[in-house]
């Protein structure tokens, strides 16, 4: 009696053991690998802040110059602004906007005769004048602004530019027109 | 049982060993992103740093041939590339669309050093008015204008040091220029007009012409204005400006003439301004053997003297006129009576006593004849008989009171003024001349 019970005993605790490991098995994979795949999504959002993080503080737009046109468009229409910009960065920067004292601009002149919506833009040949635009390190690029009318620049008045980029970036200055 | 606590326990270490891997791969991915990032972030500072520690200075600027050139002084502590020129033709409203860019042939300069031909191949017009903009690599711009101060008025003063100053005299116009804008003004040159009065010439101004006036800077011009004229209380007015600036932009400086005075006393009014020298004194006779420096003179002789006269006016011309006489006049001691005798100018006494008659041409005639400019010395002949004219003769000397101790007075009369037919007051004066003793 002693050995069959002691012999019963031993088999179910061997039954015991293998659910127990079974089940420590299973679970402990599912947390393994759920714990996995969470540390993988975190990495990735963590890469992709920090490379967009890195991008964002790396791109530098210089607005190098700040021309106001008083016969753009039409004669003494005063209402063109030719903004110069400079990728002064390392990465390339996606200029997305221009706004002139926070009116955000939507029209470009390509030259006096020809007016152009973002939409339209690049026009069939010559020089591009219209955003958005991509630029290159060190590369340079005029955006000639228009004002929709009655809007113009005035004399003597400092005028605020703001430029954003895609990655959220504002670079902004002021001038005055002669 | 031995058995059955080793295989849990590396059931729980395998376990333990993914967690531990999975973490510690994770944790040490998240550094190398994080130091990435500080990577990015010191390397955008030091960036930002260097955009600060560039710095230049517009040395001169200058248009040979048609051409721009530029001189830059890298006063800052990284190297400079200049990557772009944006000119603007300023002349006048309708040229202000005229911008364009040049991409410098010479651009790059070391911390320290000087670049100079910036912009040669920019083509403009010497007279023209433009606004310039040098450009840096690192974004960073510095904007000048040519031959124009701007669309600002710039703060200019115009001192007279001193306003009050002696006919003859030369005081300084000093044109006081601050640039009050925010852009270097190129090639500033002054003007100055008179605006009134005839008493003031100026000269050229020092130095001529800033090549540059920084922003918050003073350019001083300096012109010597000369002061002649004989009507104490005159003025003068002077208008000054720049060059190319704007009409309204400009300041005025008054001169006024004054007179030369001793604590409130006039020079001319209490001292004397014509003085003779007392060893230059000499007569001559006929009989005598040339001339005489001795204060022995024979009475009844018709004699001629001769006295150095100086004006010491420091501006002023004086006219002599023919009034000018030796008066002799003298008391003698215990009588009451007084013998006077005059000898008038001539022109001229030679040692042979021989004479040349007091006369000249023009208005007044025969008067105001003989002028010393300020400072001259003239040889003063006198013993004229009559006061001019053709009947003048050597008078003889009067035997005053029978002979002995006389004495004489030169009677001095004549105006200070700018020509023989002015207009101006007349002035004596009554020197007292040398003793003498008549035998």
């Amino acid at each position: 009696m002693r050995r069959l019970g002691s012999s019963r005993r031993g088999l179910s605790t061997i039954v015991t053991a293998g659910i127990m490991l079974s089940a420590v098995a299973v679970l402990g994979s599912a947390v393994v690998t759920w714990s996995n795949g969470n540390l993988k999504a975190f990495e990735t959002a963590l890469s992709n802040t920090a490379v967009a993080n890195t991008n964002k503080i790396t791109e530098s737009v210089a607005i190098e110059n700040i021309a106001f046109c008083s016969n753009c468009g039409s004669a003494n229409s005063k209402n063109v602004t030719n903004v110069t910009l400079t990728n002064t960065g390392t990465v390339s920067v996606k200029i997305t906007q221009i706004q002139l004292n926070s009116t955000t601009i939507n029209s470009y002149y390509y030259s006096k005769s020809y007016k152009y919506a973002s939409s339209s833009c690049p026009p069939p040949s010559g020089i591009s004048a219209c955003l958005p635009v991509t630029l290159s390190p060190k590369q340079s690029y005029t955006v000639s602004t228009s004002l929709n009318f009655p809007k113009t620049w005035s004399s003597q008045k400092p005028d605020t530019i703001t430029v954003t980029t895609s990655r959220g970036s504002i670079f902004t200055t002021q001038a005055a027109p002669p | 049982m031995k058995s059955r606590r080793a295989l849990s326990t590396v059931v729980g270490a395998v376990f333990a060993i993914i967690a531990l891997t999975s973490t510690v791969t994770y944790v040490s991915y998240s550094m190398g992103i994080l130091d990435n990032y500080n990577q990015s972030v010191l390397t955008k500072n030091q960036q930002l740093s260097d955009v600060n520690k560039e710095k230049f200075q517009i040395s001169s600027v200058t248009v040979p041939n048609n051409n721009l050139n530029i001189t830059v002084v890298n006063t800052g502590s990284v190297p400079i590339n200049f990557t772009k020129i944006w000119i603007q033709n300023t002349t006048t409203s309708a040229t202000m669309d005229w911008i364009k860019s040049y991409v410098p042939i010479h651009n790059f300069v070391v911390p320290g050093g000087v670049l100079t031909n910036i912009g040669q191949s920019a083509n403009i017009i010497p007279t023209n008015s433009y606004n310039v903009k040098l450009v840096t690599s690192r974004g960073n711009t510095q904007q000048f204008t040519i031959n124009s101060v701007g669309t600002q008025p710039v703060n200019i003063q115009l001192l007279a040091l001193p306003p009050s100053v002696p006919s003859g005299q030369t005081t300084e116009l000093t044109m006081i220029v601050t640039n009050n804008g925010t852009s270097i003004l190129t090639n500033v040159v002054p003007s100055i007009t008179l605006q009134s009065g005839t008493v003031c010439s100026a000269g050229a101004s020092s130095p001529s012409k800033y090549n540059t006036v920084a922003p918050g800077s003073t350019a001083i011009f300096v012109w010597p204005v000369a002061v002649s004229g004989s009507i104490p209380g005159a003025s003068c007015t002077y208008k000054a400006q720049l060059q190319n600036g704007q009409g309204n932009n400009y300041a005025t400086a008054t001169i006024n003439m004054n007179q030369i005075s001793f604590t409130s006393t006039s020079l001319s009014a209490n001292t004397g301004v014509l003085t003779i020298n007392y060893t230059s004194w000499n007569w001559v006779t006929s009989t005598s053997s040339g001339w005489q420096s001795s204060y022995n003179i024979v009475h009844g002789a018709n004699t001629g003297f001769a006295v150095k006269l100086t004006n010491n006016d420091p501006s002023r011309t004086f006219y002599l006129s023919n009034k000018t006489s030796i008066v002799f006049a003298t008391y003698k001691v215990g009588t009451q009576s007084v013998t006077t005798s005059s000898s008038y100018i001539l022109s001229n006494v030679t040692s042979a006593a021989t004479f040349t008659n007091y006369n000249c041409s023009g208005y007044p005639k025969d008067d105001y004849c003989i002028s010393l400019s300020p400072g001259q010395s003239v040889n003063l002949s006198i013993g004229g008989a009559n006061i001019a004219g053709s009947n003048a003769a050597l008078s003889a000397v009067p035997n005053v009171n029978g002979g002995g101790p006389t004495t004489a007075f030169l009677m001095l009369y004549g105006k200070f003024d700018t020509s023989r037919g002015g207009t101006a007051p007349s002035y004596g004066q009554n020197i007292p001349f040398i003793a003498i003793f008549l035998t």
